[in-house]
Protein backbone atom coordinates (compact mmCIF):
# COMPACT_ATOMS: atom_id res chain seq x y z
CA UNK A 1 0.00 0.00 0.00
CA UNK A 2 0.83 3.47 -1.01
CA UNK A 3 2.49 6.16 2.06
CA UNK A 4 0.21 8.99 1.78
CA UNK A 5 2.53 10.50 4.20
CA UNK A 6 5.51 10.27 1.75
CA UNK A 7 4.38 9.32 -1.77
CA UNK A 8 3.33 12.46 -4.51
CA UNK A 9 0.21 13.16 -5.83
CA UNK A 10 1.60 11.64 -9.55
CA UNK A 11 3.61 8.97 -7.96
CA UNK A 12 0.11 7.60 -6.14
CA UNK A 13 -1.33 8.42 -9.66
CA UNK A 14 0.17 5.73 -11.34
CA UNK A 15 -1.04 3.14 -9.05
CA UNK A 16 -5.00 4.70 -9.12
CA UNK A 17 -4.96 4.81 -13.09
CA UNK A 18 -4.32 1.22 -13.28
CA UNK A 19 -6.06 0.29 -10.52
CA UNK A 20 -3.41 -0.96 -9.01
CA UNK A 21 -4.34 0.54 -6.00
CA UNK A 22 -7.84 0.63 -5.83
CA UNK A 23 -9.87 4.46 -4.50
CA UNK A 24 -12.20 2.34 -1.80
CA UNK A 25 -8.50 0.73 -0.53
CA UNK A 26 -6.85 4.45 0.09
CA UNK A 27 -10.38 5.37 1.41
CA UNK A 28 -10.51 2.80 4.02
CA UNK A 29 -6.69 3.39 4.95
CA UNK A 30 -7.18 7.15 5.76
CA UNK A 31 -10.30 6.25 8.02
CA UNK A 32 -8.58 3.76 9.91
CA UNK A 33 -5.72 6.27 10.18
CA UNK A 34 -7.96 9.00 11.64
CA UNK A 35 -9.58 6.59 13.69
CA UNK A 36 -5.60 5.46 15.20
CA UNK A 37 -4.68 9.50 15.53
CA UNK A 38 -8.03 12.11 15.68
CA UNK A 39 -8.25 11.38 19.06
CA UNK A 40 -5.25 12.53 20.25
CA UNK A 41 -4.48 15.29 17.28
CA UNK A 42 -8.07 16.86 16.60
CA UNK A 43 -8.29 16.88 13.34
CA UNK A 44 -11.48 16.89 11.88
CA UNK A 45 -14.88 18.58 12.80
CA UNK A 46 -16.96 15.96 10.76
CA UNK A 47 -15.91 12.55 9.68
CA UNK A 48 -17.46 11.98 6.15
CA UNK A 49 -16.86 8.06 6.28
CA UNK A 50 -20.10 6.87 4.39
CA UNK A 51 -20.29 9.83 1.90
CA UNK A 52 -16.58 9.00 0.90
CA UNK A 53 -16.50 5.59 0.73
CA UNK A 54 -19.99 6.04 -1.55
CA UNK A 55 -18.25 8.61 -4.07
CA UNK A 56 -14.73 6.46 -4.29
CA UNK A 57 -16.61 3.11 -5.36
CA UNK A 58 -18.08 5.36 -8.33
CA UNK A 59 -14.92 6.67 -8.98
CA UNK A 60 -13.60 3.31 -8.78
CA UNK A 61 -16.57 2.00 -11.05
CA UNK A 62 -15.27 4.96 -13.62
CA UNK A 63 -12.11 3.73 -13.72
CA UNK A 64 -13.25 -0.10 -14.53
CA UNK A 65 -14.81 1.97 -17.40
CA UNK A 66 -11.59 3.60 -18.44
CA UNK A 67 -12.56 6.61 -17.62
CA UNK A 68 -9.86 8.85 -15.52
CA UNK A 69 -10.79 12.41 -14.36
CA UNK A 70 -6.99 13.39 -13.94
CA UNK A 71 -4.06 13.59 -11.70
CA UNK A 72 -6.69 13.74 -8.38
CA UNK A 73 -8.97 10.82 -9.39
CA UNK A 74 -9.69 8.91 -6.33
CA UNK A 75 -7.54 10.62 -3.58
CA UNK A 76 -8.39 11.74 -0.08
CA UNK A 77 -8.95 15.48 0.61
CA UNK A 78 -9.67 17.21 3.83
CA UNK A 79 -11.29 20.50 3.29
CA UNK A 80 -11.71 23.24 6.45
CA UNK A 81 -14.95 23.14 7.83
CA UNK A 82 -15.14 27.00 6.41
CA UNK A 83 -16.08 25.58 3.01
CA UNK A 84 -20.02 25.01 2.11
CA UNK A 85 -20.53 21.16 1.73
CA UNK A 86 -23.84 20.07 0.40
CA UNK A 87 -23.58 16.78 1.87
CA UNK A 88 -21.69 17.23 4.88
CA UNK A 89 -22.29 19.76 7.93
CA UNK A 90 -20.65 23.19 8.03
CA UNK A 91 -19.91 24.72 10.81
CA UNK A 92 -17.22 27.10 10.61
CA UNK A 93 -15.73 25.92 14.09
CA UNK A 94 -18.12 27.44 15.58
CA UNK A 95 -21.16 26.18 18.30
CA UNK A 96 -23.66 29.04 16.70
CA UNK A 97 -23.71 26.96 13.28
CA UNK A 98 -23.01 23.79 14.58
CA UNK A 99 -26.58 22.51 12.60
CA UNK A 100 -25.88 24.70 9.42
CA UNK A 101 -25.92 22.35 6.29
CA UNK A 102 -25.53 24.29 2.88
CA UNK A 103 -27.67 23.61 0.34
CA UNK A 104 -24.94 23.84 -1.96
CA UNK A 105 -21.42 23.12 -2.44
CA UNK A 106 -18.95 26.07 -2.37
CA UNK A 107 -17.55 26.67 -5.94
CA UNK A 108 -13.80 25.21 -4.86
CA UNK A 109 -15.54 22.36 -3.34
CA UNK A 110 -17.18 21.45 -6.50
CA UNK A 111 -14.22 21.98 -8.82
CA UNK A 112 -12.31 19.48 -6.51
CA UNK A 113 -15.23 16.76 -6.88
CA UNK A 114 -15.17 17.29 -10.31
CA UNK A 115 -11.85 16.42 -10.40
CA UNK A 116 -11.86 13.00 -8.73
CA UNK A 117 -11.23 14.40 -5.53
CA UNK A 118 -12.86 12.43 -2.41
CA UNK A 119 -13.79 14.45 0.47
CA UNK A 120 -12.58 12.85 3.43
CA UNK A 121 -14.25 14.84 6.39
CA UNK A 122 -14.42 18.33 7.27
CA UNK A 123 -11.35 19.38 9.06
CA UNK A 124 -10.82 21.29 12.79
CA UNK A 125 -10.57 25.28 12.38
CA UNK A 126 -9.86 28.30 14.60
CA UNK A 127 -13.84 29.69 15.63
CA UNK A 128 -14.40 31.18 12.28
CA UNK A 129 -11.36 31.53 11.31
CA UNK A 130 -10.81 34.21 13.36
CA UNK A 131 -7.39 33.15 15.10
CA UNK A 132 -4.13 31.40 14.54
CA UNK A 133 -4.20 29.08 17.16
CA UNK A 134 -6.47 25.91 16.15
CA UNK A 135 -8.06 25.99 20.04
CA UNK A 136 -11.01 25.40 19.53
CA UNK A 137 -13.33 25.02 22.85
CA UNK A 138 -15.83 23.14 21.12
CA UNK A 139 -14.42 20.94 19.00
CA UNK A 140 -11.13 20.34 20.47
CA UNK A 141 -7.32 21.63 20.48
CA UNK A 142 -5.74 20.75 17.21
CA UNK A 143 -2.66 19.38 18.03
CA UNK A 144 1.02 19.47 16.02
CA UNK A 145 2.35 15.58 14.66
CA UNK A 146 5.34 16.76 15.89
CA UNK A 147 4.76 17.31 19.10
CA UNK A 148 1.58 16.71 21.10
CA UNK A 149 2.21 19.34 23.41
CA UNK A 150 2.39 21.67 21.09
CA UNK A 151 -0.17 23.51 18.74
CA UNK A 152 -0.68 22.96 15.65
CA UNK A 153 -1.31 26.59 14.43
CA UNK A 154 -4.46 28.02 12.26
CA UNK A 155 -6.41 28.83 11.71
CA UNK A 156 -6.71 25.81 8.69
CA UNK A 157 -4.88 23.75 11.50
CA UNK A 158 -6.71 20.28 10.68
CA UNK A 159 -6.27 20.37 7.18
CA UNK A 160 -2.19 21.45 7.89
CA UNK A 161 -2.34 18.50 10.62
CA UNK A 162 -4.08 15.80 7.93
CA UNK A 163 -1.71 16.14 5.57
CA UNK A 164 1.40 16.18 7.14
CA UNK A 165 0.33 12.43 8.52
CA UNK A 166 -0.63 11.70 5.30
CA UNK A 167 -4.38 11.07 6.12
CA UNK A 168 -5.12 13.82 3.01
CA UNK A 169 -3.02 14.44 -0.45
CA UNK A 170 -4.24 17.62 0.10
CA UNK A 171 -6.17 20.08 2.38
CA UNK A 172 -8.10 23.35 1.62
CA UNK A 173 -7.77 26.31 3.95
CA UNK A 174 -8.67 29.90 4.05
CA UNK A 175 -5.82 32.28 4.66
CA UNK A 176 -6.86 36.09 5.80
CA UNK A 177 -3.88 36.84 7.89
CA UNK A 178 -1.60 33.82 7.33
CA UNK A 179 -4.16 31.09 8.54
CA UNK A 180 -2.91 28.85 5.51
CA UNK A 181 0.99 29.10 5.75
CA UNK A 182 1.08 29.34 9.63
CA UNK A 183 -0.26 25.43 10.36
CA UNK A 184 1.40 24.69 7.23
CA UNK A 185 5.08 26.10 8.16
CA UNK A 186 4.55 24.87 11.87
CA UNK A 187 3.51 21.09 10.81
CA UNK A 188 6.27 21.13 8.25
CA UNK A 189 4.03 21.23 5.04
CA UNK A 190 3.80 23.39 2.17
CA UNK A 191 0.79 26.19 2.49
CA UNK A 192 -0.17 28.48 -0.25
CA UNK A 193 -2.17 31.58 -0.10
CA UNK A 194 -2.63 32.91 -3.40
CA UNK A 195 -3.06 36.16 -4.81
CA UNK A 196 -5.95 38.01 -3.56
CA UNK A 197 -9.09 37.58 -5.90
CA UNK A 198 -7.78 34.64 -7.73
CA UNK A 199 -10.01 31.83 -6.60
CA UNK A 200 -13.64 32.13 -6.17
CA UNK A 201 -15.03 32.43 -2.72
CA UNK A 202 -18.51 31.55 -3.25
CA UNK A 203 -19.67 29.52 -0.47
CA UNK A 204 -16.71 29.98 1.84
CA UNK A 205 -17.71 31.38 5.46
CA UNK A 206 -15.97 35.16 5.36
CA UNK A 207 -13.64 36.98 7.77
CA UNK A 208 -13.18 39.71 6.20
CA UNK A 209 -14.41 40.65 2.31
CA UNK A 210 -10.99 42.36 1.56
CA UNK A 211 -8.64 40.33 2.54
CA UNK A 212 -9.50 36.40 2.39
CA UNK A 213 -8.47 34.45 0.01
CA UNK A 214 -8.24 30.40 -0.30
CA UNK A 215 -5.75 28.27 -1.75
CA UNK A 216 -4.22 24.31 -0.80
CA UNK A 217 -2.50 22.68 1.67
CA UNK A 218 0.13 19.73 0.66
CA UNK A 219 3.58 18.23 1.24
CA UNK A 220 5.24 19.11 -1.82
CA UNK A 221 4.96 22.46 -4.34
CA UNK A 222 4.38 20.06 -7.17
CA UNK A 223 1.33 18.56 -5.59
CA UNK A 224 -0.09 22.39 -4.44
CA UNK A 225 0.38 23.35 -7.81
CA UNK A 226 -1.68 20.31 -9.25
CA UNK A 227 -4.25 21.21 -6.74
CA UNK A 228 -4.53 25.01 -7.54
CA UNK A 229 -4.56 24.84 -10.73
CA UNK A 230 -8.12 23.06 -10.35
CA UNK A 231 -9.22 25.50 -8.16
CA UNK A 232 -8.15 28.57 -10.11
CA UNK A 233 -10.85 30.92 -12.48
CA UNK A 234 -7.72 31.81 -14.79
CA UNK A 235 -5.84 28.79 -16.57
CA UNK A 236 -2.30 29.45 -15.33
CA UNK A 237 -1.21 25.69 -16.51
CA UNK A 238 0.50 25.51 -12.94
CA UNK A 239 1.51 21.81 -13.79
CA UNK A 240 3.85 23.04 -16.10
CA UNK A 241 6.45 24.33 -13.33
CA UNK A 242 7.13 20.38 -13.57
CA UNK A 243 8.19 20.19 -16.29
CA UNK A 244 9.97 22.97 -17.00
CA UNK A 245 13.69 23.65 -16.16
CA UNK A 246 13.51 25.75 -12.74
CA UNK A 247 16.92 26.60 -12.97
CA UNK A 248 17.14 30.42 -13.04
CA UNK A 249 19.40 33.20 -11.74
CA UNK A 250 16.68 34.86 -9.15
CA UNK A 251 16.85 37.97 -7.68
CA UNK A 252 15.40 37.31 -4.02
CA UNK A 253 15.03 40.68 -1.92
CA UNK A 254 15.74 39.81 1.83
CA UNK A 255 14.46 41.88 4.98
CA UNK A 256 17.40 41.66 6.91
CA UNK A 257 16.38 44.09 9.96
CA UNK A 258 13.22 42.59 9.87
CA UNK A 259 14.63 38.90 10.20
CA UNK A 260 17.10 40.06 12.97
CA UNK A 261 14.80 41.75 15.16
CA UNK A 262 11.02 39.90 14.88
CA UNK A 263 12.46 36.19 14.55
CA UNK A 264 13.68 33.97 17.28
CA UNK A 265 17.44 32.79 17.78
CA UNK A 266 16.62 28.91 17.04
CA UNK A 267 14.11 29.48 14.01
CA UNK A 268 16.75 32.32 12.97
CA UNK A 269 19.35 29.72 13.03
CA UNK A 270 17.23 27.13 10.61
CA UNK A 271 16.69 30.02 8.39
CA UNK A 272 19.76 31.02 7.51
CA UNK A 273 21.15 27.67 7.23
CA UNK A 274 18.42 27.02 4.87
CA UNK A 275 19.07 30.90 2.94
CA UNK A 276 23.69 29.45 2.90
CA UNK A 277 22.14 26.19 0.90
CA UNK A 278 19.84 28.28 -1.35
CA UNK A 279 22.47 31.10 -2.35
CA UNK A 280 25.24 28.49 -2.78
CA UNK A 281 23.63 27.56 -6.30
CA UNK A 282 22.69 30.74 -8.22
CA UNK A 283 20.21 32.68 -6.02
CA UNK A 284 21.02 36.23 -5.70
CA UNK A 285 19.71 38.16 -2.46
CA UNK A 286 19.62 41.59 -2.00
CA UNK A 287 18.96 42.95 1.26
CA UNK A 288 15.97 45.19 1.34
CA UNK A 289 14.45 47.40 3.91
CA UNK A 290 10.09 47.28 5.12
CA UNK A 291 10.13 49.33 6.97
CA UNK A 292 6.28 49.76 6.60
CA UNK A 293 5.86 46.17 7.86
CA UNK A 294 4.32 47.07 11.24
CA UNK A 295 1.92 50.08 9.03
CA UNK A 296 0.28 46.86 7.70
CA UNK A 297 -0.16 45.00 10.36
CA UNK A 298 -2.19 47.84 12.30
CA UNK A 299 -4.31 48.29 9.08
CA UNK A 300 -4.73 44.52 8.75
CA UNK A 301 -6.34 44.22 12.51
CA UNK A 302 -8.29 47.30 11.63
CA UNK A 303 -9.94 46.07 8.52
CA UNK A 304 -10.57 42.17 9.91
CA UNK A 305 -12.33 43.56 13.11
CA UNK A 306 -14.60 46.21 11.05
CA UNK A 307 -15.64 43.79 8.33
CA UNK A 308 -15.56 41.00 10.49
CA UNK A 309 -17.95 42.30 12.85
CA UNK A 310 -20.11 44.23 10.34
CA UNK A 311 -20.68 39.56 8.94
CA UNK A 312 -21.34 39.06 12.65
CA UNK A 313 -23.41 41.65 13.45
CA UNK A 314 -26.57 39.34 14.07
CA UNK A 315 -25.26 37.00 15.97
CA UNK A 316 -23.43 39.45 18.31
CA UNK A 317 -26.84 40.48 19.33
CA UNK A 318 -28.42 36.75 20.02
CA UNK A 319 -25.69 34.36 20.34
CA UNK A 320 -22.73 36.16 21.65
CA UNK A 321 -22.33 33.87 24.34
CA UNK A 322 -21.64 30.97 21.79
CA UNK A 323 -18.34 32.26 20.88
CA UNK A 324 -15.49 31.62 22.38
CA UNK A 325 -15.30 34.52 24.59
CA UNK A 326 -11.83 35.56 23.15
CA UNK A 327 -13.25 35.28 19.59
CA UNK A 328 -16.52 36.72 20.54
CA UNK A 329 -14.96 39.74 22.40
CA UNK A 330 -12.70 40.48 18.94
CA UNK A 331 -15.25 40.58 16.65
CA UNK A 332 -17.30 42.95 19.38
CA UNK A 333 -14.37 45.55 19.04
CA UNK A 334 -15.12 45.83 15.01
CA UNK A 335 -18.08 47.45 16.09
CA UNK A 336 -15.77 50.38 18.21
CA UNK A 337 -13.70 51.45 14.93
CA UNK A 338 -15.12 54.70 13.40
CA UNK A 339 -15.47 54.60 9.78
CA UNK A 340 -12.56 56.73 9.14
CA UNK A 341 -9.90 54.81 10.50
CA UNK A 342 -11.47 51.51 8.44
CA UNK A 343 -11.29 54.17 5.59
CA UNK A 344 -7.86 55.06 6.22
CA UNK A 345 -6.36 51.72 6.33
CA UNK A 346 -8.03 50.48 3.49
CA UNK A 347 -6.00 53.48 1.95
CA UNK A 348 -2.97 53.08 3.81
CA UNK A 349 -2.97 49.37 1.90
CA UNK A 350 -3.34 51.02 -1.39
CA UNK A 351 0.11 53.36 -0.57
CA UNK A 352 2.22 50.65 0.77
CA UNK A 353 1.09 47.97 -2.43
CA UNK A 354 2.18 50.60 -4.28
CA UNK A 355 5.59 51.39 -2.52
CA UNK A 356 6.20 47.65 -2.63
CA UNK A 357 5.76 47.28 -6.16
CA UNK A 358 7.99 50.29 -6.73
CA UNK A 359 10.67 48.47 -4.19
CA UNK A 360 10.26 45.18 -6.66
CA UNK A 361 10.87 47.48 -9.71
CA UNK A 362 13.27 49.13 -8.59
CA UNK A 363 15.75 46.31 -7.30
CA UNK A 364 14.30 44.06 -10.52
CA UNK A 365 13.01 41.20 -7.48
CA UNK A 366 11.72 38.18 -8.38
CA UNK A 367 10.36 37.76 -5.41
CA UNK A 368 10.90 38.14 -1.22
CA UNK A 369 11.91 35.54 1.29
CA UNK A 370 11.88 35.66 4.83
CA UNK A 371 10.69 33.13 7.88
CA UNK A 372 7.18 32.41 7.80
CA UNK A 373 6.11 32.32 11.79
CA UNK A 374 9.01 33.45 14.25
CA UNK A 375 8.70 31.03 16.76
CA UNK A 376 8.93 26.66 16.84
CA UNK A 377 5.28 25.63 17.46
CA UNK A 378 4.28 27.32 20.97
CA UNK A 379 3.01 24.61 24.03
CA UNK A 380 -0.72 24.32 23.85
CA UNK A 381 -0.89 26.33 27.52
CA UNK A 382 1.67 29.30 25.93
CA UNK A 383 0.02 32.61 26.22
CA UNK A 384 3.11 34.55 25.83
CA UNK A 385 6.22 34.51 24.09
CA UNK A 386 9.55 35.89 24.20
CA UNK A 387 11.39 36.82 21.28
CA UNK A 388 14.86 38.73 21.60
CA UNK A 389 14.11 39.68 25.30
CA UNK A 390 10.14 41.20 24.16
CA UNK A 391 7.76 39.31 25.45
CA UNK A 392 4.31 39.56 23.56
CA UNK A 393 1.14 37.58 23.06
CA UNK A 394 1.31 34.34 21.10
CA UNK A 395 -1.25 35.61 18.92
CA UNK A 396 0.46 38.69 17.23
CA UNK A 397 4.12 36.56 17.32
CA UNK A 398 2.63 33.91 15.07
CA UNK A 399 0.92 36.45 12.69
CA UNK A 400 3.95 39.20 12.72
CA UNK A 401 5.58 37.74 9.48
CA UNK A 402 2.36 36.67 7.21
CA UNK A 403 -0.57 39.55 7.62
CA UNK A 404 1.29 42.02 5.48
CA UNK A 405 0.82 40.12 2.44
CA UNK A 406 -2.49 39.47 3.07
CA UNK A 407 -2.65 43.69 3.26
CA UNK A 408 -0.48 43.66 0.20
CA UNK A 409 -2.29 41.36 -1.59
CA UNK A 410 0.60 39.37 -2.88
CA UNK A 411 0.84 35.40 -2.92
CA UNK A 412 2.51 33.64 -0.53
CA UNK A 413 3.94 30.25 -0.20
CA UNK A 414 5.25 28.46 2.76
CA UNK A 415 7.72 25.21 2.50
CA UNK A 416 9.52 23.50 5.08
CA UNK A 417 13.52 24.66 5.77
CA UNK A 418 14.45 22.50 8.79
CA UNK A 419 13.83 21.53 12.26
CA UNK A 420 14.72 23.48 15.55
CA UNK A 421 16.72 21.69 18.00
CA UNK A 422 13.43 20.57 19.77
CA UNK A 423 13.13 19.09 16.63
CA UNK A 424 9.86 21.35 15.43
CA UNK A 425 9.53 22.28 11.71
CA UNK A 426 10.59 25.87 10.30
CA UNK A 427 8.71 27.36 7.74
CA UNK A 428 10.75 29.82 4.86
CA UNK A 429 8.19 31.99 3.18
CA UNK A 430 8.68 33.48 -0.49
CA UNK A 431 6.18 36.31 -2.01
CA UNK A 432 5.97 37.71 -5.36
CA UNK A 433 4.35 40.66 -7.30
CA UNK A 434 0.44 40.34 -7.20
CA UNK A 435 -0.68 37.64 -10.01
CA UNK A 436 3.03 36.02 -10.37
CA UNK A 437 1.43 32.81 -8.47
CA UNK A 438 3.43 30.74 -11.74
CA UNK A 439 7.04 32.52 -10.84
CA UNK A 440 6.29 31.93 -6.96
CA UNK A 441 5.38 28.09 -7.34
CA UNK A 442 8.62 27.87 -9.57
CA UNK A 443 10.81 29.99 -7.38
CA UNK A 444 9.66 27.63 -4.43
CA UNK A 445 10.02 24.56 -6.81
CA UNK A 446 13.76 25.27 -6.79
CA UNK A 447 14.12 26.31 -3.16
CA UNK A 448 12.85 23.05 -2.19
CA UNK A 449 14.26 20.76 -4.44
CA UNK A 450 17.68 22.45 -2.89
CA UNK A 451 17.02 22.65 0.73
CA UNK A 452 15.21 19.11 0.90
CA UNK A 453 12.14 17.60 2.24
CA UNK A 454 11.70 16.98 6.54
CA UNK A 455 11.37 13.56 7.13
CA UNK A 456 7.89 11.97 8.87
CA UNK A 457 6.41 13.68 11.69
CA UNK A 458 7.60 11.40 15.23
CA UNK A 459 3.85 10.27 15.92
CA UNK A 460 3.94 8.13 12.80
CA UNK A 461 6.68 6.35 13.53
CA UNK B 1 -22.11 55.87 24.83
CA UNK B 2 -22.08 52.53 25.45
CA UNK B 3 -25.50 52.68 26.47
CA UNK B 4 -25.78 54.17 23.15
CA UNK B 5 -24.01 51.27 21.21
CA UNK B 6 -25.83 48.96 22.92
CA UNK B 7 -29.44 50.03 22.08
CA UNK B 8 -28.08 51.10 18.39
CA UNK B 9 -26.49 47.44 17.38
CA UNK B 10 -29.26 45.77 19.93
CA UNK B 11 -26.41 44.24 21.99
CA UNK B 12 -27.32 41.91 24.85
CA UNK B 13 -24.03 41.92 25.95
CA UNK B 14 -22.76 43.40 29.51
CA UNK B 15 -22.13 46.98 29.60
CA UNK B 16 -18.60 46.79 31.51
CA UNK B 17 -17.67 44.24 28.51
CA UNK B 18 -18.06 46.97 25.91
CA UNK B 19 -16.63 49.46 28.17
CA UNK B 20 -13.57 47.54 28.19
CA UNK B 21 -13.96 46.45 24.31
CA UNK B 22 -13.71 50.21 23.24
CA UNK B 23 -11.30 51.40 25.75
CA UNK B 24 -8.77 48.46 24.18
CA UNK B 25 -9.92 49.80 20.78
CA UNK B 26 -9.28 53.16 21.41
CA UNK B 27 -6.12 51.95 22.91
CA UNK B 28 -5.11 50.51 19.65
CA UNK B 29 -5.96 53.45 17.17
CA UNK B 30 -3.72 55.66 19.69
CA UNK B 31 -0.54 53.33 19.56
CA UNK B 32 -1.00 52.50 15.54
CA UNK B 33 0.29 54.42 13.10
CA UNK B 34 -3.21 54.78 11.23
CA UNK B 35 -3.86 58.31 12.40
CA UNK B 36 -0.72 59.61 12.01
CA UNK B 37 0.67 57.51 8.30
CA UNK B 38 0.84 59.77 5.76
CA UNK B 39 -1.58 58.81 2.82
CA UNK B 40 -1.16 59.69 -0.92
CA UNK B 41 -4.51 59.84 -2.24
CA UNK B 42 -6.32 61.41 0.70
CA UNK B 43 -3.51 64.15 0.67
CA UNK B 44 -4.35 64.76 -2.68
CA UNK B 45 -8.07 65.35 -2.41
CA UNK B 46 -7.20 67.39 0.45
CA UNK B 47 -4.66 69.53 -1.68
CA UNK B 48 -7.42 69.99 -4.91
CA UNK B 49 -9.54 71.69 -2.00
Amino acid sequence: MVDLAKATIREIHQHIKNLKIKPTRLIEESLKKIDRLDNTLKMFIYIAREEALRYAERLERELEEGICRGLLHGLPFGVKDAFYTEDMPTTGGSKILKDFKPSKDAVTVSRLKDAGVVIIGKTNMHEFAFGVTNKNPHYGFTRNPWNVERISGGSSGGSAVAVSVGICIGGLGTDTAGSIRIPSALCGVVGYKTTYGLINLEGVIPLSWSLDTVGPIAKSVEDVAIILDILTDKKLDLTNITEENTNSEWRIGLPRKIIERMVSEDVEEVFWKSVDKITSYDTRLIEIDLDWFKVLSDTRYIIVLSESAAYHLKWLRNKFNDYDPDVGGRILGGLFIPAPVYIRAQKIRNTLKKKFLHLMEEKKLDGIILPTVPIEAPRVEDEEVVIKGEKMGVRRALLSLTEAFNSLGNPAITIPCGLTENKLPVGLQIATKPNQDKLLLKIAKHFEKIIGRLPEPPILS
Amino acid sequence: MIESIKRVYMLDVQEELLEKTYERILEFIENSKILEFEVEELEDVVEEF
